[in-house]
């Protein structure tokens, strides 16, 4: 804890996303000495929610996890319930969870990119990234032809898809491949390069001392990625790259947003190469899920979402109602890395590393 | 004389409200909605409306009360989203009702808010302060 010296109340600042966060800073001047995080600000007891309804219920509170990326949030408690209860998902359905899933990924990774350009100086990239989100959100809104909220369902999805998906999604991924490219060339300046080169360096030490996955961790050059790893669904079809750096500082981790966006156009691509939008849905995912009962046994499934490993831990006791639930985030392992990142920044250089590392409070607290 | 000073007062804080976000929680679309009626800042000093999202417990409420004795005076609050107003879903949890703690002026309820609700809601909120 901090003894004494000058102290730099930083709050209530809004994490990357969503969410407050605190922090208390010991500075020299300008010069970050020791920062300390203070979370809880947005605890709600999602977990102990889950724990209290029924695996239909308990999706509800799982899209509160993660609420920008409601697909991602979703993922892991959704495929933790099946292999729980031994749910076949037909291959269909796994192509379009994963589409839809690659999607979000990409429209994180904007809103992230956009958070960093702000915090840097460059403000005219924010309202052109948002009319891209919101163009994307509207792309999935149209496809899925239903509410967002509880698209996923353990066995399957809740309706059936777009017929033309296709090609309302290939004209969506020409778009953004235009529209990443210019983004790059306006925020990719030297004046960005000189505020975010060599500032907020993460070490490949300090990568696993502290379990954190996920970008931060590839910016590093530690090669960590879930879908590689321990592939699930359809993802060990698709031979995807996974893009690293060595540097770790904020620069490297803004280029390597990019270079994840275009991994996730590739792989959107070749799932199109096989895919007929005509598949019916419905009749495949016909499970009465308020009856089905967790088995009494436990299980962890990992998943890899825009912000780094996210899993959910389900413990059955052969009721409806699952007996523990608790997901596991990457925020809470950059937070604790996050006094190692920042000493010896400048002041000025603390709100951009911050928007870098990609931290959402509301998957921290839970 | 005293009337008309305050008819004038009142018309000028309903013309140029600038508020205040603290946005916790899933409402994250809200910040855009708002930009399209009143004006953001980011100094509890210099508004005159704090809009809270999301839910609040007894970690933020000290948080809330801080920022909105930091606000000058005439100082309203606007609630967005169910969580906000009575914790939503969330409301067997350790949740508090920011209005037993805070005066709340205007409660928009809804999860999640529509645009629709949030317009209304700014336009009562106009109105009570134009009845003052």
């Amino acid at each position: 804890m901090i003894s004494d010296g000058y102290f730099m109340n930083i709050s209530p600042m809004p994490a990357t996303g969503m969410g407050i966060i605190r922090f208390v800073a010991q500075v020299d001047g300008e010069k970050i000495l020791e920062i300390n995080p203070f979370v809880g600000f947005s605890y709600r007891g999602i977990e102990k929610c889950m724990e209290q309804h029924n695996i239909l219920g308990g999706l509800i509170f799982s899209e509160k996890v993660f609420s920008d990326g409601i697909f991602q949030s979703q993922y892991p408690y959704v495929l933790a319930c099946e292999k729980m209860l031994g749910l076949r998902v037909p291959k269909p359905i796994q192509d379009i969870r994963v589409f839809l899933i690659e999607l979000t990924r990409i429209k994180v990774h904007l809103r992230i990119i956009a958070n960093i350009a702000t915090d840097t100086g460059i403000i005219v990239a924010s309202p052109l990234i948002s009319k891209m989100i919101s163009r994307i959100k509207g792309t999935i809104s149209k496809v899925i032809q239903s509410p967002t909220l509880s698209f996923f369902r353990p066995g399957g999805v809740a309706a059936s898809i777009h017929p033309d998906t296709k090609q309302i999604c290939l004209n969506l991924l020409s778009e953004i491949s235009i529209f990443t490219q210019e983004m790059k060339q306006l925020i990719d300046n030297s004046i960005f390069k000189s505020r975010t080169t060599d500032k907020g360096i993460l070490k490949d030490n300090d990568v696993f001392s502290f379990g954190i996955t996920g970008i931060n961790a590839r910016a590093s050059g530690v090669k960590i990625d879930v879908r590689k790893d321990n592939p699930y669904e359809s993802y060990d079809e698709y031979d995807f790259e996974i893009p690293t750096k060595k540097s770790g500082d904020c620069y490297s981790r803004f280029l390597l947003r990019f270079d994840e966006i275009y991994q996730s156009i590739y792989i959107i691509k070749r799932i199109f190469e096989k895919f007929s939008g005509n598949y019916n849905v419905v009749q495949s995912t016909k499970y009465d899920l308020d009856e089905l009962k967790l088995p009494s046994e436990s299980i962890y499934q990992p998943t890899e979402s825009s912000l780094g490993e996210l899993g959910c831990f389900l413990v059955g006791n052969s009721t409806e109602k699952p007996y523990r639930c608790h997901f596991r985030s990457n925020g809470i392992s950059v937070l604790q890395a996050i006094n190692s990142i920042c000493t010896g920044c400048d002041l000025t250089d603390f709100r951009s590393i911050v928007s870098s590392l990609g931290i959402v409070m509301t998957e921290v607290d839970r | 004389m005293k009337n008309i000073f305050k008819f004038v007062q009142n018309w000028a804080v309903e013309k140029s409200l600038t508020a205040y976000v603290y946005k916790d929680g899933c409402c994250s679309f809200l910040e855009n909605l708002l930009s399209n009626y009143i004006q953001n800042t980011s100094n509890p000093h210099h508004a005159d409306l704090l809009v809270v999202s999301g839910i609040v417990n007894k970690k933020s409420i000290a948080v809330l009360e801080k920022i909105y004795n930091q606000m000058p005076a005439p100082k309203y609050i606007l609630t967005v989203g169910n969580c906000s107003i009575n914790g939503g879903i969330f409301k067997n949890n350790d949740v508090i009702q920011l209005k037993n703690f805070l005066p709340v002026s205007v409660e928009i309820p809804g999860c999640p808010v529509s645009s629709d609700s949030i317009r209304q809601g700014i336009k009562e909120l106009r109105n009570i302060i134009r009845r003052e």
